[in-house]
């Protein structure tokens, strides 16, 4: 194995890990911990808290694992999840492309932008009745998952801090 | 302070990354592809299936450390109320135990008067009870880990004791999928009981709250408060099971229609354990 193949197998790893995880706890462990409309979503969470460590298509790559892991965890429109989430990858990869310091608002920010992204697409691409509870229920995620990030973005950056320094 | 790592070292030609990204969505839309010819005979595809095994592990886990500190919480916190909720508990369980031997007597007179005209028994239905594995409100469904190695089948309808829940929708081997009652892509036959003859209908979602109702008949009587209850005229779904209360009618005789908004009896959100009637 090469030297400079180490960071990006532990990036993947930790992807892959944390996707898992995230999958688990998007089933049984998401409706649990919801307040009112404010819902966690752990597969977005997951995507937001990487992408700083990945190039943008990294990111959208990503976002189609979450897609298909959440599509096919609920039963729902394996296409419409991957694609909205591709592209949720997209438009945070390109964000973190303007090299921002780390801080825990650049965190929560990133959170939310993956889940305003993700739902937007998906809304389009499967258009829902009640456009209105959909609207409210993807801002409740995204201060949700903004609040989730700042921990998260924390310990994801102890454990692949020295990757994203070889890079 | 730390800066993130640059993601655009090393980027790819943009045509590279142009490509990248359609295949991505091309992979995507192949597995939706496979996905929809799976659900056309009511499958769980191969994808979902290996993500739902995969991940069913911690999603167990996740539950139990979560129930745990529910249990733990409400137990400390609750524990006169749920004293005094035992005890009424156990008062409704002796009513009950009286009102099950009247449904008992009642179906036994009904079987002998079915002889007596010479019509066939009805078919019996047992209950399966089982938990809810996975709950996915946007998307209006649930997973139950019994499947067809336990006798579930597609259309069978998912029952709390307060009322119906949910219809099978996709059946794997030991899991399940099934679509709320107030899911759009539900239909049900129904009725209201509060009428004399009752009004029949069918019943199917309309947002996340509330379903909506359409009579057969427009010149059908229904008012606020009327109790609704399936119709049984479908393979599965017997007829009784309690759906919600008319909360609102819109009655629209230029068009010949009659319509009434039902609070469902079952609280979505709060449901755990679930029977399928089989």
């Amino acid at each position: 194995m090469r030297k400079d193949e180490s960071p990006v197998l532990r990036l993947i790893l930790v992807a892959g890990v944390l996707l898992w995880l995230a999958g688990g706890c998007q089933q049984s462990a998401a409706v649990p911990v919801s307040l009112g409309s404010f819902a966690p979503n752990y597969l977005l969470l997951v995507m937001a808290v990487l992408a700083p460590y990945m190039s943008t298509f990294g990111s959208a790559t990503v976002g189609l694992f979450a897609g298909i892991v959440q599509g096919g965890l609920a039963g729902a429109n394996l296409t419409a999840y991957s694609v909205s989430r591709i592209f949720s990858g997209l438009a945070v990869g390109k964000l973190h492309q303007a090299e921002l310091a780390q801080s825990p608002f650049v965190a929560a920010l990133s959170a939310a932008v993956t889940v305003v992204v993700a739902q937007a697409v998906l809304l389009f691409l499967a258009p829902t009745v009640n456009v209105g509870a959909f609207v409210l229920a993807t801002m409740g995620t995204a201060i949700y998952n903004g609040v989730l990030a700042v921990p998260l973005d924390w310990a994801i950056g102890k454990v692949l801090r020295n990757s994203a320094h070889d890079r | 302070m730390r800066k993130y790592a640059d993601p655009t070292r090393n980027a790819p030609s943009p045509w590279r990354w142009v490509a990248g990204i359609i295949l991505l969505v091309v992979i995507a839309g192949v597995l939706g592809k496979i996905q929809t010819d799976a659900r056309v005979v009511n499958r769980l595809d191969p994808v979902s299936h290996a993500v739902q095994t995969v991940c069913s592990p911690i999603s167990r886990l996740a539950a139990g450390v979560i129930q745990g500190l529910g249990n733990f919480r409400s137990g400390f916190a609750d524990v006169r109320n749920l004293e005094a909720e035992n005890r009424a508990l156990k008062a409704e369980v002796a009513a009950m135990g009286m009102y099950t031997e009247q449904v008992t007597r009642l179906n036994r007179e009904v079987d002998t008067l079915r002889q007596l005209q010479s019509l066939p028994p009805i078919p019996g239905k047992s209950n399966l009870v089982t938990e809810v594995s996975g709950y996915f409100p946007d998307v209006n469904r649930i997973s139950i880990p019994v499947g067809q190695a336990e006798g579930v089948r597609a259309g069978m309808p998912i029952t709390t004791p307060a009322g119906l829940f949910a219809i099978v929708q996709t059946v794997d081997k030991h899991s399940s999928q099934a679509l709320l009652l107030t899911s759009p892509s539900v239909k049900v036959g129904a009725m209201d009981i509060s009428r004399n003859p009752p009004s029949t209908g069918f019943l199917k979602g309309q947002d996340s709250q509330t379903l909506s109702f359409t009579l057969f008949e427009p010149k059908s009587q229904i008012a606020i408060g009327d109790q609704i209850v399936t119709s049984g005229f479908g393979e599965h779904i017997p007829r009784g099971i309690v759906i919600g209360q008319v909360i609102a009618v819109d009655d629209n005789p230029e068009l010949g229609l009659k319509r009434a908004q039902v609070d469902p009896a079952v609280e979505i959100g709060e449901v755990r354990e679930v029977s399928v009637v089989r």
